[in-house]
């Protein structure tokens, strides 16, 4: 299979190397991601700020890596328009060394990158874990081992025009496999307003990550059963419309 | 009613003052602003462990009418996010307003729109929500072109907060342009999937002989495997009605996911 690794930490971060170095041993892989972290770019495509520029880098056991200066969604329009010589089979993107649910999917560059290839018509999966030692590729093995091994069983659960959102626990036991919804939480962010000597004012982000209350874990979803040690799959479709709203907002009366 | 309308072009954009302009006739209104220009740029947000830098404008004046406005410099929903979750955190807004954006998002655009990622981020916050766009016109639209589009908000805009949708709801209400507000045909409910634009590049070559690729948006190449039909959205748009759908963060394919528990928890 022909497969398009990308992520948003890189294209020498340790998460997707160890990725590729397992997937190419029975694929043809190649790495199209930003030069530079992108924690949070969420969707954010560059388009009329500046153009970009792609480099070919080293070849990795039959890898060939790319960087793009730009976004990780850049990433995968620009590698599926102008640099791959032939459409990829499917984009697997990460390893991310922090989970990607509920909510927070829309700010991580991993699960929107696989948006972006599904958007394009391509298979993708998201792939992200719990990593304590982000820098040691070898914290990212036993995950990219299960995905190298379970892959055509997580293709075949990925949906033709969605995403697969696969996250791992902290101890990863490949037999706990939990296909669940995303959780729903609020977000209830916390700034600090600080001015600076030059009398400029800023918002210092207070907690970086969404917090989920209490009843989030009631929701049983894709926080609970990570928490409970289990590898959750979600399938993402791309269509947002929410048709339980119609009838709400049909009562509401808009009219001109 | 206490109302905060976002935009991504600037404080002084025709979009950003008309709106603000009808509404604050009858409302408290408040507005904010990033700087330059922040097209597609979705949900991004700085987690990057920098501080996001704003200021409040204190002589922003629209009608005569002294209006709270404040400018940014992050992303959109970095905006959205420190507006109600510090600024306006004792006094919530009891409607958000995302636009007038100079653009719409059709089917897949929303997840890249900078319009639709603060409302979805006002969502988030379980504030109530419409993201409102206009079709694009490169430079800015005229503030009599938008008039139409403000005053159809601002008649509605009781309705719009107090619509009793779902808490991971919120509108993408799309407007056409016309001359005059008698020119719109009516207002409908549908969803305006599958006429996305897709993002294609560009090749040049600079003077030293490198690569660059500028990005452009195409309409969906018709070969691509999902299949394409035009929906009723948008040939009614095209016939001068307002267009709104209900959109939802939470995006889990529930039917595929069904399926897929039983299969694999067999």
């Amino acid at each position: 299979m022909k497969i398009l690794l990308t992520n948003e930490a890189g294209c020498f971060h340790p998460g997707i190397v160890a990725l590729a170095k397992e997937l190419c041993k029975d694929h043809r892989v190649c790495i199209v991601a930003p030069l530079t972290k992108q924690v949070g770019a969420g969707h954010s495509l560059t388009v009329d700020q500046r153009p970009l520029h792609a480099e070919q880098w080293f070849v990795l056991d039959n890898v060939k890596i790319w960087s793009v200066d730009g976004t990780p969604c850049d990433c995968v329009a620009l590698a599926l328009d102008k640099l791959l010589l032939d459409k990829p089979d499917m984009i697997i993107t990460g390893i991310d060394p922090v989970n990607n649910r509920g909510n927070m999917i829309y700010t991580s560059g991993v699960v929107s990158t696989a948006i972006e290839g599904a958007i394009q018509g391509i298979k993708s999966i998201a792939v992200s874990a719990v990593i304590a030692n982000e820098k040691k590729e070898r914290a990212y093995r036993k995950v990219a081992k299960f995905v190298a091994r379970r892959l055509e069983f997580l293709a075949k659960h990925t949906p033709d025009y969605g995403v697969l959102n696969v996250n791992f626990p902290e101890k990863v036991k490949p037999k706990n496999i939990m296909p669940t919804h995303l959780t729903d939480g609020l977000l209830d962010n916390e700034y600090e307003i600080e001015v600076n000597p030059f009398g400029s004012t800023f918002a210092w982000l207070k907690s970086p990550l969404m917090e989920f209350g209490l009843d989030a874990y009631e929701q049983k979803a894709d926080l609970y059963w990570l928490k409970q040690g289990y590898i959750t799959m979600t399938p993402l479709k791309l269509d947002l419309l929410k048709g339980e709203a119609v009838t709400a907002l049909q009562k509401a009366g808009i009219k001109l | 009613m206490n109302i905060l309308i976002a935009n991504v072009r600037n404080l002084e954009s025709a979009e950003l003052k008309v709106l603000a302009g009808e509404l604050s006739k009858k409302h408290s209104v408040t507005v904010c602003s990033l700087e330059g220009s922040a097209r597609q740029k979705g949900n991004a947000f700085s987690y990057s462990g920098f501080p996001i830098k704003y200021k409040q404008i204190s002589n922003y004046v629209i009608n005569g009418t002294r209006i709270p406005a404040y400018k940014f410099q992050g992303t959109p929903a970095d905006m959205i996010s420190i507006m109600l979750g510090n600024i306006m955190k004792h006094r919530k807004p009891q409607l958000v307003i995302c636009g007038i954006s100079n653009g719409i998002s059709l089917g897949t655009d929303v997840f890249c729109s900078s319009n639709i990622g603060m409302a979805m981020q006002a969502a988030f916050n379980n504030v109530p929500c419409i993201a409102v766009g206009v079709p694009m016109q490169l430079g800015g639209h005229k503030e009599a072109d938008l008039l139409p589009a403000a005053q159809f908000i601002a008649k509605n805009v009781d309705k719009f907060a107090k619509a009793k949708l779902p808490t991971d709801t919120f509108l993408n209400v799309t407007i056409p342009i016309v001359k005059k507000y008698d020119d719109f045909q009516g207002v409908g409910i549908s969803s305006m999937d599958n006429l996305t634009k897709m993002t294609r590049y560009l090749e040049k070559v600079d003077c030293k002989g490198n690569k660059y690729y500028w990005a452009q948006l195409v309409e969906r190449d018709s070969s691509a495997s999902a299949d394409v039909s035009p929906t009723a959205g948008m040939s009614y748009f095209k016939k001068n009605y307002i267009i709104m759908a209900p959109l939802t963060y939470n995006s889990t394919d529930v039917a595929y996911l069904e399926q897929m528990q039983k299969e694999v928890l067999k």
